[in-house]
């Protein structure tokens, strides 16, 4: 979940810096040291402003100015049960991989729908029900995050796609309205895709089996 | 009441041995309170005899509490007369008997009251089997109701003494009936008598009687209403027969267990039954307990009584009385493990294989032996015929050196004896001496007492042993038998406060809750799910199982071959618990007894100071990362790319990470830790950089689980992805936290200017030189040779050498003797602005110069001399050496200088340049520029003059001042342009923040006027050098910054190259490049 979380931080600055533009330096420091990183608990996606620069302080030794910075910055953090859309990175036997923006989410065989299984002689490797679902790398998926594990400057995830609404994340073709895969849409071979959600269709995203799916499909060129 | 046995033991001891069921009469009282007896004894005993022990204990009651206080008041008359008679024997006795006879055939009248009174008198078995008595007496159904008043009975005695109309009403019709006559006026008398006595007692002594018997009544009435009576309220008692152990035999307790019942059946119903209730053994083949029968009995003479005679017994060797706590754990129904086919066990014996692990492949129908399989310990037949050497036959089972676990080998048994080996090699299962084996392994039926079923813990490496022939030794496990063998281990449970339990067993089934104590194997949990929540409940540790969530992050502990990983559950089936581990991704099955809950904060594993991905050093060329640790071991991927199982003893240390170590990829861009690089060619693997060492780069990925996501390759042979802060694409402006990259220009100069003298003789030798300190301070010498800090100095005034540091030295010119600074002076590259500068200055304007001319002249005849060898080198070798070690500015400045230099001004200026262009605000696209060639122009250009310029205005620079300051009187020449430059500095200084310096490119202009001055004067060497650098220097800014500058500085250039010809620019350019690329690494 995101957050406009405000936030303090002090930043060291050289001595030989001091100078008219100190305040932009900071702020540059600053934002070149928080943005993307990763607290522990959530990460820090932007900063939008500072406020509340302190005056600086040196420090006895290095003759480092010290400045306290509070910051307004955009963070993100996962929580347990949070549903978050995410793009397989790399398949194996116990599961999948998958990267929810900078966080890194496994998704084990206990967690995914019977009917998908994995397929060592496909490549590359893949989790697959046969039909209409297909998770490779590179694959869109809607996985609900189970579990998290925090360190120093990274954070790992394990979700689960077998739930309501959750699995294979499907895109639409602009052209005939059917679910494709999200690369290209084979029937009428534009790359044109749109990710629109309809309520209606939603339902028939990740756990569905083959039949609801082509079920669905009807559904939307018949409208 | 244990007391009291011991009383009573000693004092039967001392009375030699009288009748046991006297002594029994002591116990009787505490049985008339225990629960009911379940061995039966013959019904009349009012015959037997009674002991003065009897009328001993009795007395003794008076002065405790207890039970029998009913019927105190008459027996404390009766003591009056026996209490004397102490240890009287048989004429008591039959007194007794008689007056015991007596009130026996009353009490079959009479009601019970009456009964129980001579029962007080009789023996405790006879007031217990009272209750059997009556119904056998009237008959089945008086059995209930007797048994319902038998509940009454003892309080029957008091409440007639205060109620009697309720004692009346509770007189049974029967029994009214039975009695007939009613004997009404017995009963009076009774009443009379006893209320008498009560009387007569102190009120003390009352209250304690009523104590006695309601206050443990009540409770004992609360039972019979309820249909489950907690069992610890039915633990044995102070009240109840003590249970002793008696030493017998080993392995004959059953066999003396069941003499006792044949005795007991025998003696049945006669006068010398035997007086005790029980007898059991709790031996076995792994019990504590084997080598004693234990029997219940009021007294320990009961006991010696009862088994005499009886053989493989020894009552009188050992006999110890159980304690009560005891008592329950002795009689604890401990289930008989159960083997099942793959458990794993240990063995006991043969003694070759004592403690071996087995695995059980069979059992057979009768439970009695099981077939295991096991690795054998074998010889092959070198002792065979179990001679020993002294030509003495051994003892079988001997316990020598055993051969060593090995699996058994057709070819070696065939070889040593050939003899004794049949077998099939199809089914690969031979007979060799007697035993057999399959697959290598020997098979044996073995009782199952002979083989430990229970902890047997089995460990990894037995087990895979076991499992041999798969790769990592997991695959054949039958994790269920493992669990099996483990589970009987109930030891290695252990819960602590903080665990999330749920009772999957027993009366709070289904409950969760958080331990908050463990005592034992009592949890105290804290309920937080259903009805009960909030509560504190306590349970047996028994019924309890570790709970948790999918999402948790757990670490494995004990009794599991995967102790100590860390994971977070993915799937939960029972309680069998799947993890993910943190450190390999892989995922592993538990049980959840051997999980506990971890914090969420990943930690990598480490064994000792190594923990994962660390970079180790193995031997003196062989480095590799940690990617596997091990409980004992470490799994390391070395630069080869092989993984090595290592201890950690193997490895010689630890590399520290370094932050800033640089490498150069595949298109020589610089790559650094956290880079994201992909291999060129080859699996065009991609990764993070998490380690560099000299050539070899270890990459981190997320896409493989082999080792641990790492393996290595040669920094050369990746294309740099991503850099972190996108170093590759923008640079991300200075680091704030280190010196000011602009500010460093100038500092960095003198650092510049005193590397060029490192090369080359130092300056220092062959000068004459004065020493300002120590014991040779004052006197005169010519430095021979020198080092970094030391210089040998040959003294003039005697013939001696003195090593002195060169601090000390004060330089001397030869010929004046005047004090010179040959480093400032040479620290600017002045060495070849000597040679050429001077000498060509030297002529024109030396005179107008002060002091300069003077000490520059001789050293222009020494620098001129090495000019242009340095030139020679530099322009080859060197100098590309140079700007590929050291920073990058040094080196156009180097070029410059050994080039030539009239270029002394080149030279200077070119730091000057450098400076100005370093200050350019930005910098960093200054950089950039500057990098590319311009960087070159920059010293080129400034080399003009400019540089003059700025040395002469550098006071506004503060720190470059100096530098030049040691040169800087010479520029008084071109101090006359200097007055136009002035400004120029004043423009670089500003550069710090903005880019004006590049507009201090005022400067080019003074340079068109200088820097051909020189070249015109010196000689044709330094010129063609100077010439090119304006030429360069003028395209280079010319496409970098302002136009202004560009545009006048062709002019110098085109003078140059008017002159001298293209030619040398190119080498310039060239170079250049690769020096600013350096320099840019430097940064």
């Amino acid at each position: 979940m995101f957050f406009l979380h405000n936030l303090e931080r002090r930043v060291l600055l050289h001595p030989s810096y001091f100078g008219k533009n100190m305040t932009e330096l900071v702020t540059t420091k600053l934002v070149k040291d928080v943005e993307g990183t990763c607290t522990g608990d959530y990460y820090i996606i932007a900063i939008m402003d500072t406020f509340d620069l302190s005056e600086g302080r040196i420090l006895p030794g290095s003759g480092m100015a010290e400045f306290t910075v509070g910051y307004r910055a955009v963070v993100w953090r996962p929580f347990k049960g949070e549903v978050v859309d995410a793009i397989c990175t790399s398949v194996n036997q116990h599961g999948f991989f998958s990267n929810a923006g900078p966080l890194s989410i496994f998704v084990s065989t206990h967690s995914i729908p019977p009917d998908i299984q994995y397929d060592a002689n496909a490549t590359p490797p893949q989790f697959t029900n046969h039909s209409d679902i297909v998770i490779e790398p590179g694959t869109h998926v809607r996985i609900k995050i189970m579990g998290l594990r925090t360190g120093v400057g990274e954070m790992f995830a394990i979700g689960k796609i077998d739930g309501d609404y959750l699995g294979r994340e499907m895109v639409w073709c602009r052209k005939c309205t059917k679910a494709v895969g999200d690369r290209m849409c084979l029937r009428t071979g534009t790359a044109a895709l749109a990710t629109k959600k309809k309520n209606d269709s939603d339902r028939h995203m990740g756990n569905t089996n083959g039949v609801d799916q082509s079920s669905s499909s009807i559904e939307l060129t018949s409208t | 009441m244990a007391d009291n046995h011991y009383g009573g033991d000693s004092e039967s001891e001392d009375d030699n041995f009288n009748p046991a069921p006297a002594d029994l009469s002591d116990e009787e009282q505490d049985a008339n309170d225990s629960s009911p007896r379940v061995s039966r004894k013959n019904d009349h005993r009012s015959s037997s005899p009674v002991a003065d022990g009897d009328h001993d204990e009795d007395e003794d009651e008076d002065e405790r509490p207890s039970g029998r206080a009913t019927k105190r008041p008459r027996i404390a008359a009766d003591d009056d007369d026996d209490d004397d008679d102490g240890g009287g024997g048989e004429d008591d006795e039959e007194e007794e008997d008689d007056e015991e006879g007596g009130g026996h055939r009353d009490g079959d009248e009479d009601d019970e009251e009456d009964e129980e009174d001579e029962e007080d008198e009789d023996d405790v078995q006879h007031s217990h089997r009272r209750k059997r008595r009556k119904p056998a007496g009237v008959g089945n159904l008086f059995d209930i109701e007797a048994e319902v008043d038998d509940e009454d009975e003892d309080e029957a005695d008091d409440r007639d003494g205060e109620e009697i109309e309720d004692f009346i009403d509770n007189a049974h019709p029967d029994d009214i009936a039975d009695s007939g006559g009613m004997n009404d006026d017995r009963r009076h008398r009774d009443l009379d008598r006893r209320r008498e006595l009560e009387a007569s007692l102190d009120a003390e002594k009352q209250a304690e009687i009523l104590r006695e018997r309601y206050g443990k009544r009540a409770p004992t009435r609360g039972y019979s209403d309820m249909a489950i009576v907690p069992k610890r309220l039915l633990l044995p008692s102070v009240n109840d027969p003590g249970i002793w152990a008696v030493r017998c035999k080993e392995g004959k307790e059953r066999e003396v267990v069941f003499s006792i019942i044949r005795r007991v059946e025998e003696r049945l119903g006669t006068k010398n039954e035997l007086p005790i209730t029980a007898a059991f053994e709790r031996a076995g083949p792994n019990s504590v307990m084997k080598g004693y029968v234990y029997i219940e009995a009021l007294r320990q003479n009961d006991i010696l009584l009862s088994l005499d005679g009886i053989l493989n017994v020894y009552p009188r060797t050992k006999m110890d009385l159980v304690p009560i706590k005891d008592m329950p754990d002795l009689l604890r129904v401990i289930k008989t493990p159960s083997l099942t086919p793959g458990a794993w066990v240990r063995m006991k014996r043969p003694a070759k294989h004592a403690g071996d692990l087995a695995q059980v492949l069979d059992v057979t129908e009768n439970g009695l032996e099981a077939r295991v399989r096991f690795i054998p310990r074998l010889d092959y037949g070198v002792r065979e015929d179990g001679i020993g050497p002294d030509g003495k036959r051994k003892r079988p089972g001997i316990p020598g050196p055993r051969p060593p676990q090995r699996l058994f080998s057709e070819a070696e048994a065939r070889k040593k004896n050939p003899r004794h080996l049949q077998g099939n090699p199809q089914t690969n299962s031979w007979t060799f001496m007697g035993d057999e084996f399959e697959n290598g392994f020997q098979v044996k039926d073995i009782k199952i007492q002979l083989l430990d079923v229970k902890d047997v813990n089995p460990t990894l490496e037995e087990v895979t042993r076991f499992a041999g022939g798969s790769e990592d030794g997991t695959e054949n496990l039958d994790l269920k038998a493992l669990a099996a063998s483990l589970k009987d281990s109930s030891s290695n449970v252990a819960y602590v406060p903080g665990d999330v339990i749920e009772v999957y067993e027993g009366e709070q089934r289904g409950v969760v809750g958080k331990a908050v104590d463990v005592r034992g194997d009592i949890v105290t949990l804290r309920v937080t799910e259903g009805n009960l929540s909030g509560q504190t409940i306590e349970v047996p540790n028994k019924g309890l199982r570790k709970l948790f969530k999918i999402g948790d992050h757990v670490k494995v502990i004990g009794g599991s071959r995967f102790r100590d990983e860390v994971g977070m559950v993915v799937n939960i089936s029972q309680d069998r618990v799947t993890l993910l581990t943190d450190q390999t991704n892989n995922e592993v099955t538990v049980f959840s007894k051997d999980l506990r809950a971890a914090s969420d904060i990943g930690g990598q594993g480490s064994l000792g100071q190594y923990s994962l991905l660390d970079l180790v050093q193995l031997d003196a060329t062989t480095v590799g990362c940690i990617v596997k640790v091990d409980r004992e071991s470490v799994g390391v991927l070395d630069q080869n790319g092989e993984v090595r199982q290592v201890m950690p003893s193997q490895i010689t240390n630890k590399l520290p990470k370094r932050r800033t170590a640089v490498a150069a990829d595949r298109s020589g861009s610089e790559i650094r830790l956290d880079d994201v690089v992909r291999e060129y060619g080859g699996q065009q693997r991609q990764g993070k950089i998490i380690h560099i060492h000299r050539s070899f780069i270890f990459l981190h990925t997320n896409t493989t689980n082999e080792n641990a996501g790492v393996f290595v390759t040669r920094a050369g042979n990746v294309n740099t992805i991503a850099a972190k802060g996108g170093r590759i694409n923008s640079g991300g402006g200075p680091d704030l936290t280190a010196m000011n990259p602009a500010m460093k220009r100038s500092p960095a100069e003198n650092n510049r200017m005193a590397a060029p003298k490192s090369f080359g003789p130092d300056r220092a030798i062959n000068q004459t030189v004065t020493i300002r300190r120590g014991g040779y301070k004052g006197l005169l010498g010519i430095v021979k040779d020198t080092t970094d800090t030391h210089a040998r100095v040959e003294l003039h005034t005697k013939s001696k050498i003195i090593t002195v540091p060169k601090a000390d030295l004060a330089f001397k010119d030869k010929v004046t003797g005047k004090p010179i600074d040959i480093y400032s002076r040479g620290g600017r590259g002045g060495g070849g602005f000597g040679g050429s500068g001077r000498g060509g200055f030297g002529g024109g304007g030396g005179g107008g110069r002060g002091d300069w001319p003077g000490g520059r002249t001789p050293m222009a005849s020494g620098a001129g001399g090495r000019t242009p060898a340095w030139g020679g080198a530099s322009s080859s070798s060197r100098t590309p050496a140079w700007s590929s070690n050291a920073s990058g500015a040094r080196t156009p400045a180097w070029q410059d200088g050994s080039r030539t230099a009239n270029p002394y001004d080149g030279n200077r200026t070119a730091y000057g340049g450098a400076t100005a262009y370093g200050g350019s605000g930005g910098r960093t696209p200054a950089w950039n520029s500057g990098s590319k060639t311009p960087a070159h122009d920059g010293f080129g250009h400034g080399s003009k003059t400019p540089a003059y310029g700025g040395s002469g205005s550098g006071d506004t620079w503060g720190s470059k001042t100096p530098a030049y300051g040691g040169g800087l009187s010479a520029p008084t020449p071109a101090a006359s342009g200097g007055a136009d430059w002035g400004y120029t500095p004043g423009a670089s200084g500003n550069s710090y923040d903005a880019p004006t310096p590049g507009a201090g490119l005022g400067a080019p202009t003074p340079g068109a006027f200088s820097a051909p001055t020189p070249g015109a004067y010196t000689a044709p060497t330094p010129a063609p050098i100077s010439a090119p650098t304006p030429g360069v220097w003028a395209g280079g800014w010319g496409g970098d910054t302002a136009p202004t500058p560009a545009a006048t500085a062709p002019t110098p250039g085109a003078s140059g190259s008017g002159y001298y010809g293209a030619p040398t620019p190119a080498p310039f350019t060239a170079e250049t490049p690769a020096a600013s690329g350096g320099y840019d690494d430097d940064e």
